[in-house]
């Protein structure tokens, strides 16, 4: 998945200037014209990184910044203010409404990229524990259940935490199946192992683990077990997307017991594990017995992260 | 550090803050010179009245004998004490007429000069309102010139950040690969953009000069730094005309309390003008000295000179010198060159033979021993 950028200008060329120079390199751009529109599409689309002009109609740069800056759900985005106002009495109004960097205009497409990339890079290693207002040390070695709203961009947090654990020399491996959003958000990011999982092929198995990790791109039946064979005393990043689907499947009782397990294969301390959950796709008994399973809690919703509890 | 001429809107209001003061202290004058008129003549009136009564009293012990005299045929007591009191109404009517004719006109000049003060108060305090209106809009036209000012340059910034960036693209080559033609026709629009928003910053410069609102972000350097930063920077357009370079810094130290970024971009106006006003083969001189007090860089070259009367002028904005319409600047480094040199304490001025002669340009800074060193 492609780093989304917000470019903010009230100038339609230089806004497409910008889409122009970072299409170019494969980003996802959106734009806005003001400060208010780039608050909503902001808090609607969940950019990666905010490029923000300061002199607008209605709302300034600089306020909007200081808006995003101000709440929980936007505070962790970058935003690099991007303008032709160069003194350094106007790069420290920058960075007291809280951004993150200042880049004057008229910029050469060279530098607006390595600014970008250098931004997205810095980030990236820190980006999902940032989010969680935890450092990434403290998240190792935790299994967590993660509870989502699917209307929500929750993928894009998925993908920061992959991410996170690339850039930290972890082997990343993220067992999802065909079509889900979580793999579009990873299938072309390099060192994430994705691993599609079929559930008609289940059917037949008898052993609940070796049934979910049936793959469609092996032959044969992906286990736990082999996983962590491949990944001998490595540390390793796993994220497991299909928790609703088994539930879903089978009988609660069954995706329970598969969990159960899963916990206690994977329970080394080089183990981090993200399990992903549907809340309002079950029953809240079935929820609240898998939640029993975990001790560590991670929710997000509309408002995006709302409940952290790492232990 | 803040620097720069005096601010026109401080030049404003303190002219009519100057002119209301003369004005009102122009009024309380001519009221203290009306109360000085007006004190001894009150004065005056009330003593003669005064006068006046006491003689009536005092005639009233002596006059007898006279009254007696005059009537010295009446025996009649009565008629006497008549008589006597005929002649005190008749002193009494006398001394009040002749008080009254004092006193009436004293008061009409009173009354009268009580409404003249009270007119001029009047006068002072319209024009007291009037002044504050006209200081008020001077100081909203000010504004306004602000406004505009920064408004032009920010409007003015703007569509060049566009060509510029546009352009910039255009000639990394990846929106699709130009003809040499093209691709040298682009440059050229790329140079007069780069020349336009060169223009732009050193307009906002002086500007900020004029109000006293330009900032330096000084701090202890060796101005040998300065030098070796522009004498790397100024390479590229020497080779280009083929001059001669050479930088003669005498030994030792020159220890600076200098903004860095604005000490180089004052050496380098004068750099880079010398070589613009050079011709190809010519020669220019970097050479830096200093005394107990000062640092004195000079920078010389054999190019176009300078008219003699134009010495001066040259470090005016826009100032209309006659050269070769080749040579193409903004016609404000060298007035942002002088203020940036000020900026710092120091002094700049241009010498030059003549015309076709060279020219020298010298400036001066003050040194600055950081505190360790003493």
């Amino acid at each position: 998945m492609p780093d989304k950028i917000l470019v903010v200008d009230d100038e339609l060329n230089i806004r497409n200037l910008a889409k122009m120079v970072l299409e170019g390199e494969g980003y996802h751009v959106i734009t806005a014209a003001d400060g208010d529109e780039a608050i909503n599409k902001t808090e609607a689309e969940m950019p990666d990184l905010i490029l923000m002009d300061v002199v607008m109609p209605g709302k300034s740069g600089l306020d909007a910044c200081k808006a995003l800056k101000s709440q929980v759900k936007t505070r962790n985005i970058p935003i690099v203010i991007c303008t032709v106002l160069g003194r350094d009495s106007d790069k420290k109004l920058s960075s007291e409404a809280g951004a993150d960097g200042h880049f004057t205009k008229p910029f050469k497409s060279e530098e607006l990229i390595t600014e970008v990339k250098r931004r997205l890079d810095q980030s990236r290693s820190e980006k999902f524990s940032k989010e969680l207002g935890i450092e990434h040390s403290t998240l190792q070695g935790k299994k967590i259940l993660f509870e989502f709203d699917p209307s929500t961009p929750y993928e894009r947090l998925i993908r920061d935490f992959a991410l996170e654990c690339i850039s930290h020399g972890e082997a990343t491996i993220v067992l999802t199946k065909k079509g889900s959003a979580v793999r579009q958000a990873l299938e072309s990011e390099k060192g994430v192992e994705l691993i599609d999982l079929t559930l008609e092929r289940a059917q037949a198995e008898s052993n609940i683990i070796q049934w979910i990790m049936a793959s469609t791109t092996s032959p044969h039946a992906i286990t736990v077990s082999s996983i962590l064979e491949q990944h001998q005393s490595k540390p390793l990043g796993l994220v497991f997307d299909s928790l609703t689907n088994i539930a879903l499947t089978t009988d609660p009782q069954k995706a329970y017991r598969f969990t159960q397990n899963a916990i206690e294969l994977l329970v080394e301390p080089r183990i981090t594990a993200i399990f992903l959950l549907n809340p309002s796709a079950h029953e809240a008994r079935d929820v609240s017995s898998l939640r029993g399973l975990f001790s560590s809690q991670l929710s997000y919703g509309k408002e995006g992260v709302v409940g952290v509890k790492i232990i | 550090m803040r620097i720069g001429f005096h601010s026109g809107l401080e030049r404003s209001v303190s002219d009519l803050v100057f002119i209301l003061s003369a004005r009102v202290s122009y009024v309380c004058n001519r009221m203290r010179h009306l109360n000085q008129f007006l004190a001894p003549l009150m004065l005056v009136v009330i003593t003669i009245s005064m006068m006046q009564v006491s003689t009536f009293v005092l005639g009233d012990k002596e006059q007898p004998s006279h009254v007696k005299v005059s009537d010295g045929i009446a025996d009649n007591a009565l008629s006497n004490r008549i008589a006597i009191q005929e002649g005190e109404a008749g002193a009494m009517q006398h001394s009040l007429q002749y008080t009254a004719m004092l006193l009436i006109p004293a008061i009409v000049v009173l009354i009268g000069s009580l409404f003249w003060s009270w007119s001029l108060k009047r006068q002072v305090d319209s024009k007291t309102s009037e002044l504050k209106v006209e200081i008020a809009e001077r100081e909203r036209m000010q504004e306004s010139k602000n406004r505009l000012m920064s408004a032009i340059t920010h409007e003015l910034r703007t569509p060049l950040v566009s060509i510029v960036g546009y352009l910039d693209y255009v000639l990394t080559g990846k929106l699709g690969p130009l003809s040499e033609k093209v691709e040298s026709s682009q440059q050229i629009v790329k140079q007069e953009s780069d020349r336009l928003l060169t223009l732009t910053n050193d307009l906002l410069d002086i500007r900020r000069m004029e109000f006293g609102k330009f900032q330096l972000a000084p701090e202890p350097l060796d101005f040998k730094e300065v030098i070796d930063h522009c004498t790397h920077e100024i390479q590229p357009l020497i080779r280009e005309k083929k001059q001669q370079f050479k930088v003669e810094v005498l030994e030792g130290r020159f220890p600076v309390n200098a903004d860095r970024t604005r000490l180089c971009q004052a050496l380098m106006n004068l750099l880079s003008n010398s070589v613009k006003f050079t011709p190809e083969g010519g020669e220019i001189i970097l050479h830096v000295e200093a005394d107990a007090d000062n640092i004195k860089a000079q920078v010389s070259d054999t190019g176009l000179g300078i008219n003699k009367e134009d010495l001066t002028r040259v470090f005016e904005p826009f100032a209309a010198i006659k050269k070769p319409s080749y040579i193409k600047g903004t016609g404000l480094g060298l007035s942002l060159t002088k203020g940036l040199v000020e900026a710092h304490g120091g002094k700049i001025w241009a010498e030059s033979p003549g015309e076709g002669k060279g020219s020298t340009f010298t400036f001066t800074l003050p040194i600055h021993e950081e505190k360790e060193a003493r």
